[in-house]
């Protein structure tokens, strides 16, 4: 079944163009992704690696009966694009442009909630459900179909323990890197919200870090889970940012600390880990 | 990026929000001469640096007269103010602003910021302003009132008033405060800002709302469409480290140990700084060489590492994905070589052509220490320090 990403889906290729957009696609092919065809402004008619372009996403919808898509737009385009997949009728978009305007995406993810659709992103790897599809950057190699559900806030965090667990010969049921910018398309509770429905995931990693406050809402999340989840919370030794003006504070700088997320998780029922050793070991048992 | 009060004043009036008529200064006689352009019989005189808590330390002093601007002026100009934001080596205050002095009548605060949990910008506002409202946040949360905007709709006419009245504007002139707030949000919006504080707002005698400081922050990845407000950068503000890594959109942050971090994402670069902390020693820096790392960067980023004298020793964290190990080991061997590295180097290289990576290491002649965990680097870079 997976979780929002499976074999079932039919891509597009956003704004990909050039040779790194055919490397991107053959990647997402190679790893059983479904491409049935990419949208470019101004080249519809003409095609990319055997696949039709498109002017708009929506002719692409209504040729190909495409329901998601990985956008390659570059960050000032990522609000756009967003807006065009959500009002073409896709259920899931993944934004992996970094620097993307933290009100451009205030608006993205408001209008994606809006219609419906699952936005990964910006500035992320993507998601992967391995042996079936993967949309964005999460090496194929490093991964490997399983039981074990993995939300990360942080991507290179998130292949590095997904490796380790395929190593190990744990194999993952979904991976999702939320993105890394202050605006996340969805939250780590809301995929912990879906994991938790899912009869393929037997239990759930949630890679997290300093700074902001998603680890509180996951917390309540958590308490309500009908499966085992482990934290890793990273930047435990950091020093507190410098700071800036006192808003960060009153809106709840003081909850931002590892130390902070880690009570709060492990109070839900959260199984905290220091290290991927321990990471590994906890999902040993679910795999 | 952070801007002066004067600067933010200036923007906060291109919006439609009132603020005292004030002057920016560079010297003391340019300071007289502002308070008898600005004319009347009371001046402020305040210090611009970028850090808060300036009153605190000093920074700020009413003038009844001229000889007063005179003497504040010149005691204010060229010293190293000192607040809980500067840290103890304080900032060197090389701005003024002479303003007309006001006519305060109460205090409030509001501020917008972009709440990163709702996913919504939010607007506070409280009737404990000018003083440290971080204190108010503590001790009287009930005090701080928040109104998140939805991005979709704006703010409404509604929510602005719910926050006029609720910190306690008097009748006649909640009006007045509603149109404020509303400018403010939409300076807010328009700036592509991630903080904009006002402390204090103030209610005047004849029941005008005026800002009486203004602090900014701009989201850096929208400044291309803001040059007005770039041009307001001041680069003496600002840690000239993190100046020079952010022309390689390197991610750099300078801390206090003595072994240098050089990693490809944030999330692995903290991970490190914990794994060197659990071995018993201290990171010298956090630095993010991001996705898409050349070899150029690599050097750069080594460049910037060791200008601060207090690193003994490196240690490099790779995990190549998309991205290279032997691209990345290349741009080691051509660091280490340029910069003719005299500190013990470990190197932790996994993922995708590792072994060519490797190889390139050893083959480079230099005298580099490889790990195979994370755990065995932190291990091998401590014990080269000590």
């Amino acid at each position: 079944m997976a979780v929002v990403l499976d074999r079932t889906a039919k891509v597009l290729a956003v704004a990909a163009t050039g040779d790194y957009g055919s490397n991107q696609i053959r990647f997402m092919q190679a790893a059983g992704t479904h491409v049935v065809g990419a949208v470019v402004l101004g080249r519809g008619g003409e095609t990319m690696l055997d696949l039709p372009i498109f002017d708009t996403v929506m002719e692409a919808v209504q040729a190909t009966g495409a329901n998601a898509a990985i956008i390659y737009a570059p960050a000032l385009g990522v609000r756009s694009a967003v807006v065009e997949c959500a009002d073409a009728g896709l259920g899931l978009a993944v934004a992996a442009a970094e620097f993307v305007p933290t009100h451009d995406a205030l608006y993205a993810a408001a209008h994606a909630r809006e219609r419906g659709m699952v936005l990964v992103g910006p500035n992320t790897m993507g998601m992967a459900t391995p042996g079936q599809a993967m949309l964005g950057a999460v090496t194929p190699s490093f991964t490997k179909p399983g039981k074990v559900g993995m939300i990360g806030r942080s991507g290179t965090l998130m292949l590095v323990i997904a490796r380790l667990l395929s190593q190990s010969g744990i194999g993952q049921s979904t991976l999702v890197h939320v993105g890394g910018d202050t605006i996340a398309g969805s939250n780590p509770d809301e995929w912990l919200t879906r994991f938790d429905t899912d009869a393929d995931t037997s239990a759930v990693i949630f890679l997290g870090e300093i700074g902001g406050a998603k680890e509180f809402a996951l917390a309540e999340r958590i308490s309500a889970s009908k499966k085992p989840v482990a934290a890793m919370i990273v930047g435990r030794h950091a020093p507190a940012e410098k700071r800036m003006g006192h808003a960060g504070a009153l809106i709840g700088s003081d909850r931002e600390t590892a130390a902070a997320k880690q009570a709060v998780l492990k109070e839900a029922g959260a199984i905290i880990c220091n290290s991927p050793a321990a990471v590994v070991e906890f999902a040993m048992a679910y795999r | 990026m952070k801007i002066h009060e004067y600067q933010g004043k200036e923007i906060l009036r291109k919006f439609g929000v009132a603020t005292p008529r004030g002057i920016p200064c560079f010297s003391v006689d340019d300071a007289v001469k502002a308070a008898q352009t600005l004319g009347g019989k009371v001046w402020v005189v305040k210090a611009q640096i970028h850090a808060g808590g300036r009153g605190k330390g000093g920074g700020v002093k009413v003038a009844k007269s001229l000889d007063e601007v005179k003497q504040y002026a010149g005691q204010i100009l060229g010293m190293q103010l000192v607040t809980h934001q500067t840290g103890p080596e304080g900032q060197k205050v090389r701005r003024l602003l002479v303003e007309d002095g006001a006519d305060i009548k109460k205090e409030y605060y509001l501020a917008a910021l972009t709440d990163r949990a709702t996913q919504k910008v939010a607007i506070m506002a409280s009737s404990e302003g000018g003083m440290d409202i971080e204190e108010v946040a503590h001790s009287t949360p009930e005090k701080i009132l928040k109104e998140f905007i939805d991005p979709l709709v704006g703010m409404t006419d509604k929510q602005a008033e719910n926050l006029a009245r609720g910190i306690g504007v008097p009748a006649e002139s909640i009006a007045r405060a509603v149109d404020q707030i509303k400018k403010l949000y939409t300076c807010y919006m328009e700036t592509d800002a991630s903080l904009a504080e006002i402390n204090p707002l103030i209610l005047e005698g004849n029941g005008d709302i005026k800002a009486l400081d203004a602090k900014f922050n701009f989201d850096s990845n929208a400044l291309f469409r803001h040059p007005e407000i770039v041009a307001y950068r001041d680069l003496d503000e600002e840690n000239a480290d993190e100046i020079e890594a952010s022309k390689f959109d390197l991610a750099y942050i300078s801390l206090d140990g003595n072994i240098g971090c050089l990693v490809n994402g944030a999330g692995l670069a903290m991970a490190t700084m914990d794994t060197i902390k659990l071995f018993g020693a201290e990171p010298a820096n956090f630095l993010d060489v991001g996705g898409g790392a050349t070899a150029e960067k690599v050097t750069e980023a080594f460049k910037i590492m060791l200008r601060n004298p207090k690193v003994k020793g490196i240690l490099v964290n790779i995990f190549g994905g998309i991205m290279r190990c032997d691209t990345i080991a290349a741009g080691v061997v051509a660091a280490a070589k340029e910069v003719h590295l005299s500190v013990p180097l470990v190197v932790r290289m996994k993922g995708t052509n590792e072994d060519v990576g490797k190889q390139i290491l050893k083959d480079s002649g230099l005298p580099i220490i490889s790990a195979n965990s994370m755990a065995e680097a932190a291990e091998k870079i401590v014990a080269a320090v000590k």
